[in-house]
């Protein structure tokens, strides 16, 4: 059962952010519900009023005028991110994200703000907006800031939200030429146990690694991107015998080097065991769709 | 202007009839439909949107009852279980379910036609794997899941057929 609380809607994002600022912790923004609700079901949140802000004009996904920065409203909803990103080719580490995250019912209700204000560490956007180098927008009683999705998600739990915030948008920044992202997770509970995500991009010859991000999730208090990793695969010539070989060094290196915790999923050891197999997995799959965005623009 | 209330009224269609009532803003859906529209076939066991016996669909799309405010359904068609049979006649899932056997104590069946319904509207011939994944959020302890993805499929051939 859940305490009582009342329910404020505001006319406005600025409303909303003046309310949340007046009430400080008595109040909580509300948009699906699916972390706020359980969480008060536990008695671990007792706010007083839950601000409403699924009917701000906060949804939705638009590109920016030059036609590549993808803009996502905070409350757009899994299910629409899925539905989204599945028509487009270009998108298909979004849309594999988001067919994994939880299920079919909380993906039609949970959003992508909601998933990363939680600042949950067992989540999947947040690994995958981190090799993008997404940003997020926060409003607050005095105007919008962006803030790098890597100075947002702090620690577990823990994000850059301060008293009289309302996240507005995410915004994920144009994908480098000849370049291909994949997103792999794993795991046997609900949540996953671990996220990566890899870009892979390419010099104008098609075949020489540009520049690659390697972003590790799940298993640590936060997304993680491993530049000691990332730095092993540049000037490598990804259509020869050095790609392996440079692949199994950048796993390993990600294997030691990431931070991991143990917990219900699994040991530090098992987790590292983890880091290294999805990296090299993952690594595999956005050269392919590397070498495919690069015959596309050859082609063109 | 900000709007704040305890209270509201909700209008909304369950298995087509209209429902006009006032609720607290704290009561839980599946509290509303068991306890205020006496509808007993939707479930509650997890409450943590984990099992899927709590699944509604509010506009076509499935929600677990147990995590969603009942204020949000204002100006929504619910359906539950108890709105698929015409009459005496099951509904095709209904009587797929039956006829392979994909049910036994029979606590997560509402959930899972449910879900079904949805999926089948989504997707009018899915696959087995299709079937595994859109289910995967709705457990069964009883039947190890093989009699439902039959139901599944036979419910889709069925339906198309029809
Ligand atoms: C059973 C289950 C399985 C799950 N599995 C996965 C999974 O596999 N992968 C994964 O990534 N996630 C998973 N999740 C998490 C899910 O993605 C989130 O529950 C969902 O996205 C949260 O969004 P919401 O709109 O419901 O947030 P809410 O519950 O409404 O809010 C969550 C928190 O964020 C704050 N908040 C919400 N929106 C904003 C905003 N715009 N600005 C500022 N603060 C805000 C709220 O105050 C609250 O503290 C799972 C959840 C459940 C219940
Ligand atoms: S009771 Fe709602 S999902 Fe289990
Ligand atoms: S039939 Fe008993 S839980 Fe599925």
């Amino acid at each position: 059962m859940l305490k009582s609380f009342r329910i404020c809607e505001p006319g406005s994002v600025e409303e909303a952010c003046e309310f949340l600022a007046q009430h400080g912790l008595a109040a909580a923004v509300y948009a699906g519900g699916t972390e706020l609700l359980l969480a008060m079901k536990e008695d671990l949140l007792a706010p007083e009023y839950l601000v409403d802000v699924k009917h701000l004009g906060l949804g939705g996904i638009s590109f920016s005028s030059s036609g590549r920065e993808v803009r996502i409203g905070a409350t757009t909803t899994h299910r629409e991110l899925e539905a989204w990103s599945a028509s487009r080719s270009q998108w298909e580490a979004l849309a594999e994200m988001e067919h994994g995250v939880a299920n079919v019912r909380v993906r039609n209700q949970g959003t992508i703000g909601g998933n990363l204000c939680f600042g949950e560490p067992h989540a999947d956007p947040g690994t995958l907006l981190s090799a993008w180098d997404a940003s997020v927008e926060i409003t607050d009683p005095h105007g919008r800031r962006q803030l790098p999705i890597g100075g947002f998600l702090l620690d577990e739990f823990a994000t850059a939200l301060a008293e009289g915030d309302v996240m507005t948008a995410v915004v994920i920044p144009p994908a480098p030429a000849r370049s291909g992202t994949a997103y792999l997770r794993f795991g046997f509970l609900e949540r996953p146990t671990i996220g990566v995500a890899t870009q892979v991009a390419l010099d104008p010859d098609g075949e020489t690694v540009s520049q690659t991000r390697i972003a590790v999730g799940a298993v640590g208090p936060r997304p993680e991107r491993i530049e000691p990793a990332e730095s092993e695969l540049v000037g490598v010539h990804s259509g020869t015998g050095e790609w392996p070989m440079a692949v199994a060094r950048a796993a390993s290196r990600a294997a030691e080097t990431c931070t991991v915790a143990a917990d219900a999923h699994g040991s530090e050891d098992y987790k590292r065991h983890l880091v290294e197999v999805f990296v090299w997995r993952a690594l595999e799959v956005a050269r392919a769709r590397a070498h495919a965005d690069a015959a596309r623009n050859a082609g063109q | 202007m900000n709007r704040v209330s305890e209270r509201r009224r909700i209008r909304c269609k369950v298995n087509g009839h209209d429902i006009d009532r006032e609720v607290p803003v704290t009561q839980l859906l599946v509290d509303f439909i068991r306890e205020d529209l006496n509808l007993t076939g939707t479930k509650r066991s997890c409450d943590v949107q984990v099992c899927g016996v709590c699944t509604v669909l509010v506009d076509g799309r499935p929600v677990s009852a147990c995590t969603y405010l009942a204020f949000e359904a204002d100006g929504a068609e619910i359906q539950t279980i108890e709105g698929l049979a015409s009459g005496s006649e099951l509904h095709p899932i209904q009587q797929a379910f039956l006829d392979e056997n994909a049910t036994q104590c029979g606590y997560c069946t509402p959930g899972m036609i449910l879900a079904t319904k949805s999926l089948l509207e989504d997707d009018a011939q899915p696959n087995r794997e299709r079937i595994r994944d859109y289910l995967k959020g709705n457990l069964c302890r009883c039947t190890g899941y093989q009699p439902i993805l039959s139901a599944v499929v036979l419910a889709s051939e069925r339906i198309r057929h029809d």
